[in-house]
């Protein structure tokens, strides 16, 4: 019975090749587009899931709150929290800290090599993760201090030739360190990154690094629970851990911290990056590609039902040979399954192709080969289940149900109600595609804010070098004099940082204030205001003519309004010593626009008096030979240290990479969603135009023109899409308008996106169909009456 | 027991509240092998009654009885069941499904009563053997006669070997030598025992039976035994 079905199927799709070609077009690409999704959000939800202890595995959060108002929340603690948990807690087995990255400088035969990511890590390190140790001992090589193990990149780096083992490299050109073990690079989807790992002991041998409860917030913690062991029973007894320890001798100043559990496997999705929205993005994304099949299935349902009026004889004669709705409703669906197999094995092919566009896109490196497993191929089958039943489902039923009298005694006509079926279809498919058209819009339209934003300060033509250790540090003030004589570049600023992603905090004791308060601080010279064209709107900047300057702190607009300061000149601020305020800045945007313009201070002495960063502006009609000149000036000062810069409009762009690449992908399928609806459209506007041939004859031959004929159809359409429209704008201003709340600084919405949209999807549907009408009232009318 | 015993059969259509009779008040009994046939002008409800027979058309008011079995009670499913272990069909205009060969044609009520695969290849190799086409068992529809096309339809309705063969004029797009054949075709099954229902305009055609039954605006007329 099923090979008899089949064959109908086949000969079927075979008869009505251009039909079959727009459905297979249709399902193939929407079935190409959720895969490519499914494999992206696959992708997203593998990380951390490769070690062997995954379950058991959680990380330490802390959400801090001043006068219960939370302050931020941060997996960077204090070192102390991980062993105390160890101690009180049964339930915890073990832990491991791993110190936030930081670039180091790493000499070995006369050549330096910079690594990015060094973390200081636990022992347990090797014990409770799944990293691969390629060469050295897990279980002691990051015992002793002073040990370093490299990643397989990076020792390929430092040692080209020799084994790495066991070799003396020197970090920072300060203190030696011992290569005890080779790790393999943490896979891409590994939250836990690194280039270089050191042994947490090396820590206590240095001087100056805190240890304690009261900050030094500079380390992650993992935990390894006991087998069997609920987080939330921890959960619970965090509470009186963090109590003994540091709420108690904080609770008269207003300051709680409070540490709960994070299971590692969750941390990508539902914690890290972009403030913990990743889910919130895949979730968008899984939408539109279920939103992209249901659009291809729709044609198929439109189509179908169509075409139907062609197939109603065939099924009255069935049915008479004894066919009951089953055997009937098993014949459509059988053509519907065999059509998204077809699409499916198609889709592979689309899969294949666009793949590398595709993670590129996407900002992922992932091979394809890696997802060629169970659950992929499990969800392939669920697709093309789903593809098949819900494209053919509602065309089976509808066919089945003819009667098989009125089909055999040619009176038979599909029932007004479903061209309304039809026409609510088309609506639906237009909706979508027009929100997503307006999404697309505003998306671009935010980032294009974000990018050409008044940041208050700016970030073109400025070049930033870092400074990387002491040595070349203690050079910087020579360094810049000498950058200043290069003919292209106008100034220097000597700074501890650039603003861009944010500046660190530490705690302060404004003037009136009991209370520590937490405000963000940049070091940086006098010329860091014209540099950056930052204005002072009260008092003045720093100046070399006041020696006493290098106590002095500035401070930024929104600090001097936190702490009601109308007069902020002259005002004290305490912290190592009592600062005077002697200037404001205007407000300026230096973390991302996610976040609001925070309180700022700005200091005129750095850290261990030296400063770590170098930005120059400079007017250049040719970079590369401006760098080069910068390049020579840097050599001559420090010739063996690296020479590092990058653009700060550059660096900007990349802040933004993830919204960017988002971006990128919600472009892509809404494109592949809109030619899926125009795809529809034109395959409806086909059918109706062949199924008028004869009345536009008629017209003809009484008079009408070829314009009267297009308008006749697509008037129709153009309703249509103008219901779209109406439905698709008030639900896109609602999403966006949520969306866009995620930023502190966002675009008004506004009409004109809607009319845009409006006239993109009227413009290509009208466009669509006139084709179609026009073909047909170009039919001479004597052909179109003959042809009945 | 008769084969068909109709009782007050009504069939209307009702639009803008006016009810359109096609049948009214139709009586009678069929008896096994007869050959009836049922005359009457266009409109007459000719077609209308032979589909209600077929169990494809339900009529508004009425009992209808297949051997015995009250068919007005049934629901479709039984209706479905018994029509298609009963009843063959023979259109005027053949019917016959463009997608599928002669053979397949042929097999395809075979396929819905579930017969067995080496039993229903015996079934339809014999058909194409007493009709003299097994060289055309591969050939589409469209490559046929309409004489040829119409020996494919009589060989589907009887190759499930029903009780019934029910034919909407089975000559009426047919020449009149390739109209001699079917209906010396039709005789022959009745010989051989199946019962044969005919609807008509021909008066030559009609005398290939046995009863002749006429019907005018959906009553009976005049019924003659021949």
């Amino acid at each position: 019975m099923f090979k008899s079905y089949l064959k109908i199927a086949v000969r079927n799709l075979w008869r009505n090749k251009s039909y079959t070609f727009i459905n297979l077009f249709g399902l193939s690409i929407g079935i190409a587009a959720t895969l490519l999704i499914v494999i992206y959000i696959l992708f997203q939800f593998s990380y951390d899931r490769f070690h062997v202890n995954k379950d058991s595995l959680y990380r330490i959060s802390v959400s801090h709150q001043n006068e219960g108002k939370l302050e931020y929340e941060s997996p960077v603690y204090t070192p102390s929290i991980g062993p105390t948990m160890k101690r009180d807690f049964p339930e915890v087995e073990d832990f491991v800290r791993i110190s936030t990255p930081r670039p180091v400088f790493v000499q070995y035969n006369g050549t330096a090599i910079r690594i990015n990511t060094a973390c200081f890590a636990d022992t347990a390190f090797f014990k409770l993760f799944s990293f691969e140790l390629l060469a050295g001992n897990p279980r002691t090589a990051l015992i002793a201090p002073y040990s370093i193990v490299l990643s397989e990149k990076t020792a390929k780096k430092i040692f080209p030739k020799q084994d790495p083992l066991n070799q003396i490299i020197t970090i920072n050109k300060r203190a030696q360190f011992t290569v005890t073990g080779i790790v393999k690079d943490p896979p891409q989807n590994s939250t836990i990154q690194f280039e270089a790992l050191i042994s947490f002991s090396t820590l206590y041998r240095m001087p100056n690094v805190y240890m304690g409860w009261n900050g030094g917030n500079q380390y992650i913690t993992f935990v390894k629970l006991n087998r069997n062991t609920q987080a939330g029973k921890v959960d619970k007894k965090l509470p009186g851990l963090m109590w003994r320890n540091f709420n108690k001798d904080m609770a008269s100043i207003g300051l709680v911290d409070k540490a709960y559990l994070q299971p590692l496997t969750k941390i990508h999705v539902f914690y890290d990056n972009l403030s913990g929205k990743t889910f919130l993005y895949l979730l968008i994304f899984a939408t539109v590609a279920i939103l992209i099949l249901l659009m291809a299935c729709v044609n198929y349902v439109n189509l179908s039902t169509s075409l139907s009026l062609k197939r109603a004889r065939e099924i009255g004669v069935r049915k008479v040979l004894g066919a009951d709705k089953y055997h009937l409703i098993m014949q459509f669906l059988t053509e519907s399954f065999l059509l998204s197999t077809l699409s499916f094995g198609l889709s592979l092919f689309l899969v294949e192709l666009f793949f590398p566009i595709f993670t590129n896109l996407a900002g992922v490196e992932i091979s394809l080969s890696n997802f060629m497993q169970v659950k992929l191929a499990l969800i392939s089958l669920l697709v093309v289940f789903l593809v098949g039943f819900l494209a053919g489902s509602y065309p089976a039923f509808y066919i089945s149900s003819f009667q098989a009298v009125k089909t055999l005694k040619g009176i038979f006509k599909t029932k007004k109600g479903k061209q309304g079926l039809r026409n609510s279809l088309v609506v639906f498919q237009f909706s979508i595609a027009v929100i997503l058209i307006i999404s697309t819009i505003l998306i671009q339209r935010q980032l294009n804010f974000m990018n050409n934003m008044d940041l208050g300060f700016k970030k073109d033509n400025i070049v930033v070098l870092n400074l990387p250790y002491d040595e070349v540090r203690q050079k910087s003030t020579l360094i810049k004099q000498m950058l200043l004589t290069v003919p292209e570049v106008q100034k220097v600023s000597l700074c501890s940082a650039v603003p861009i992603s944010g500046f660190t905090q530490n705690g302060y004791f404004p003037e009136g204030s009991q209370a520590p308060v937490l405000i963000h601080v940049v070091d940086a010279d006098k010329d860091f205001f014209d540099l950056f064209h930052i204005p002072v709107v009260a008092g003045r900047k720093f100046s070399s003519d006041f020696q006493t300057d290098k106590q002095a702190y500035m401070i930024n607009e929104t600090l001097a309004k936190s702490l009601n300061w109308s007069d902020p000149i002259g005002k004290t601020i305490r912290r190592n010593g009592v600062h005077p305020v002697i200037g404001v800045v205007k407000n300026f945007h230096f973390a991302t626009l996610y976040d609001k313009i925070e309180p700022l201070i700005i200091t005129n002495r750095p850290v261990n008096n030296q400063f770590s960063t170098i930005a120059i502006r400079a007017e250049s009609a040719n970079w590369p030979q401006t760098i080069q000149s910068i390049r020579t000036v840097w050599n001559r000062i420090v010739p063996t240290a690296p020479f590092e810069y990058y653009f700060l409009d550059q660096a900007f762009d990349h802040l933004y990479r993830f919204e960017q690449r988002f971006k990128n992908i919600f472009f892509s399928f809404s494109l592949l969603a809109f030619l899926i609806a125009l795809l529809g459209l034109y395959s409806l506007s086909s059918y109706s135009t062949e199924q008028r041939t004869k009345e536009v004859g008629i017209r003809k031959t009484l008079g009408a023109s070829t314009m009267e004929i297009i308008r006749l159809f697509a008037r129709n359409f153009t309703l249509l899409v103008v219901i779209a429209n109406l439905i698709a704008f008030p639900i896109s201003w609602y999403i966006m308008n949520t969306l866009l709340q995620n930023f502190a600084y966002r675009i008004s919405i506004g009409w004109f996106t809607f009319v845009l949209a409006g006239c993109i999807s009227l413009f290509t549907a009208v466009f669509t169909v006139s084709v179609q009408a026009l073909k047909t009232a170009l039919i001479n009318p004597v052909e179109a009456l003959r042809y009945e | 027991m008769p084969l068909i015993k109709l009782n007050h059969i009504f069939k209307y259509y009702s639009s803008h509240f006016i009810k359109t009779f096609v049948l009214q008040d139709v009586n009678m009994e069929i008896e096994e092998s007869e050959f009836v046939t049922i005359m009457g002008p266009s409109g007459a409800g000719k077609s209308t009654l032979l589909y209600i027979m077929g169990m494809l058309d339900e009529p508004n008011d009425g009992e209808y009885y297949y051997k015995d079995q009250p068919v007005h009670k049934m629901t479709e499913k039984m209706r479905t069941e018994l029509h298609k272990h009963e009843i063959g069909f023979v259109f005027q205009s053949y019917h016959l499904i463009d997608e599928l060969t002669v053979y397949e044609n042929i097999e395809t009520p075979l396929l819905y009563q579930k017969v067995k695969s080496s039993e229903k290849k015996g079934m339809v190799a014999d058909i194409l053997d007493r009709f003299n086409i097994v060289a055309k068992k591969k050939l589409f529809p469209h490559q046929l006669s309409g004489g040829q096309q119409q020996l494919v339809g009589i060989a589907r309705a009887i190759v499930a070997r029903p009780s019934l063969i029910l034919a909407d004029e089975p000559t009426g797009n047919l020449n009149s030598q390739q109209g001699e054949e079917i209906m010396d075709l039709l005789t022959i099954l009745n010989k051989n025992g199946t019962t044969i229902v005919q609807v008509t305009h021909s008066l030559k055609n009609a005398r290939y039976g046995n009863r002749i039954i006429n019907l005018l605006d959906g009553r009976i007329v005049e019924e003659t035994q021949l």
